[in-house]
């Protein structure tokens, strides 16, 4: 170690600052898995139609998308946008990346829970005479939720720590914080350990409480 | 190509996006190679049957996938220093990946290890095989099967997470794009070439994946 000596005093000091970081971390992946839900059930919806001018497009957004980095993706949508004078703010385009990222994800998870569902289901309620519409609400969606809830746990897991590179397009959560900590307090392992910490506990805690949600919602009724 | 890019973007810039290319590949090659090693021994150690064997490999295995690549990536660069080792970046970098790769890979070997059937150990034991060469002669040929299509998705992740490396200035393909626009100010042209090159490379991996998936079915 050649006499190296760890400092975390520096690196606690500035715990407020660090946290204030993990808000914003939070902030924006629960925005993005909120947005790409959106994006995710009608891509999904778009996947399976039966028109193909519809269906292939959506199978293309799900493979370009899927098939190429998420950095390139936010550098494309980020330096693009400046390209083309659109002035959207550096979280706004963080915030774009990401749910068109995870959107393309969110599009194969929503369409493997509809497609878990039984044919008879279907079915059951066209014969009742429900309307396409009806049928995903009251039918459909209810039962797919049930499906798409543990992969959906781990997207968000997975959104919350692939938005830390956000940091790059200088959007300020808990990564670039912790950069600028570090370049300031020349502590960089000890910064990058701790932030490491602060990660790992964020997505343990999550985790934990969605398995505990998820119990409460689909406990098998008696 | 209309004429205002060709103007900007000259042949010694595609010369470059194919050397970012190539590192980015062997950055690949690195860190799956040395990846796949780890993932061997952490795999086992996560299926076997000692908690002393188990448990750590589960805890490097758990703070890896719930932390940011992006953390390792630096932990690594800024760690390797304080143990007296001055490497290349690329070397860091690989071993970044490596450490990153190997904790998914791992998973990947237990799950194929577990799909081994028990009659099969049993089997072995009657035959009166050890514990290695149960695992040598008769899991792992078996499991191998079984690791492949998600090991193939794996491969293209790490294609996808080696261009993070750009932000320690490591010269592959997407770091390559950032100096073509800060030259250029072609955003959308560069990064849509480089997206695009990413797709060559990663798409037909997919599909074989999937392939793979399909022809390597184990029955039942």
């Amino acid at each position: 170690m050649h006499g190296y000596v760890f400092q975390f005093g520096e690196v606690f000091r500035e715990l407020p600052m660090l946290l204030d970081g993990a808000l914003t971390t939070l902030h924006i992946s629960l925005l993005t898995l909120l947005f790409s839900l959106v994006v995710g059930t009608i891509g999904a919806l778009c996947r399976m139609s039966d028109i193909r001018w519809i269906r292939v497009p959506a199978i293309w957004y799900v493979e370009v998308i899927r098939n190429t980095p998420l950095l390139v993706q936010l550098f494309f949508i980020y330096f693009g946008f400046s390209q083309i004078n659109i002035d959207v703010s550096n979280y706004t385009a963080g915030l774009v990346g990401l749910v068109v990222n995870n959107g393309a994800y969110l599009t194969e998870i929503v369409r493997a829970g509809i497609q878990a569902i039984h044919k008879g289901q279907f079915e059951a309620g066209y014969s009742l005479g429900l309307s396409f519409r009806q049928l995903m609400r009251y039918v459909v969606f209810p039962q797919a939720f049930r499906v798409v809830y543990p992969p959906l746990c781990n997207q968000f897991i997975g959104i919350i720590l692939w938005s830390s590179l956000v940091s790059t397009i200088s959007v300020h959560d808990l990564a670039l914080r912790g950069k600028e900590l570090a370049s300031t307090t020349f502590r960089s392992f000890e910064v990058y350990t701790v932030l490491t910490l602060i990660y790992v506990s964020i997505t343990l805690v999550i985790s934990g409480a969605l398995k505990l949600i998820g119990r409460q919602l689909f406990r098998q009724p008696a | 190509m209309p004429q205002y890019v060709q103007d900007r973007l000259n042949i010694y810039d595609a010369i470059l996006l194919l050397q970012g290319l190539g590192n980015t590949i062997l950055l690949c090659l690195a860190g799956l190679g040395l990846g796949l090693v780890i993932a061997l021994f952490v795999g086992l150690a996560r299926a076997a049957h000692f908690r002393w064997l188990s448990w750590p490999a589960a805890l490097y295995i758990e703070i890896i996938r719930d932390s940011p690549l992006l953390m390792q990536l630096y932990l690594v660069f800024f760690a390797l220093p304080l143990l007296g080792l001055n490497v290349p970046i690329f070397v860091a970098e690989a071993a970044a990946l490596m450490l990153n790769s190997s904790a998914f890979m791992a998973e990947i070997v237990r799950a194929g290890i577990q799909a081994v059937g028990k009659d099969q150990l049993d089997a072995a034991r009657g035959l009166g095989m050890g514990y290695v060469q149960t695992m040598r002669h008769v899991v792992i040929p078996q499991a191998f099967r079984v690791m492949i299509p998600p090991g193939v998705g794996l491969l293209i992740g790490l294609i996808k997470d080696s261009s993070i490396v750009s932000v320690i200035s490591y010269i592959e393909l997407t770091r390559v794009g950032q100096i073509l626009t800060e030259k250029t100010f072609l955003s959308f042209q560069v990064f849509g070439i480089v997206a695009a090159l990413y797709f060559a490379m990663c798409y037909p991996l997919s599909r074989l994946a999937l392939y793979a998936e399909r022809r390597l079915k184990v029955g039942g």
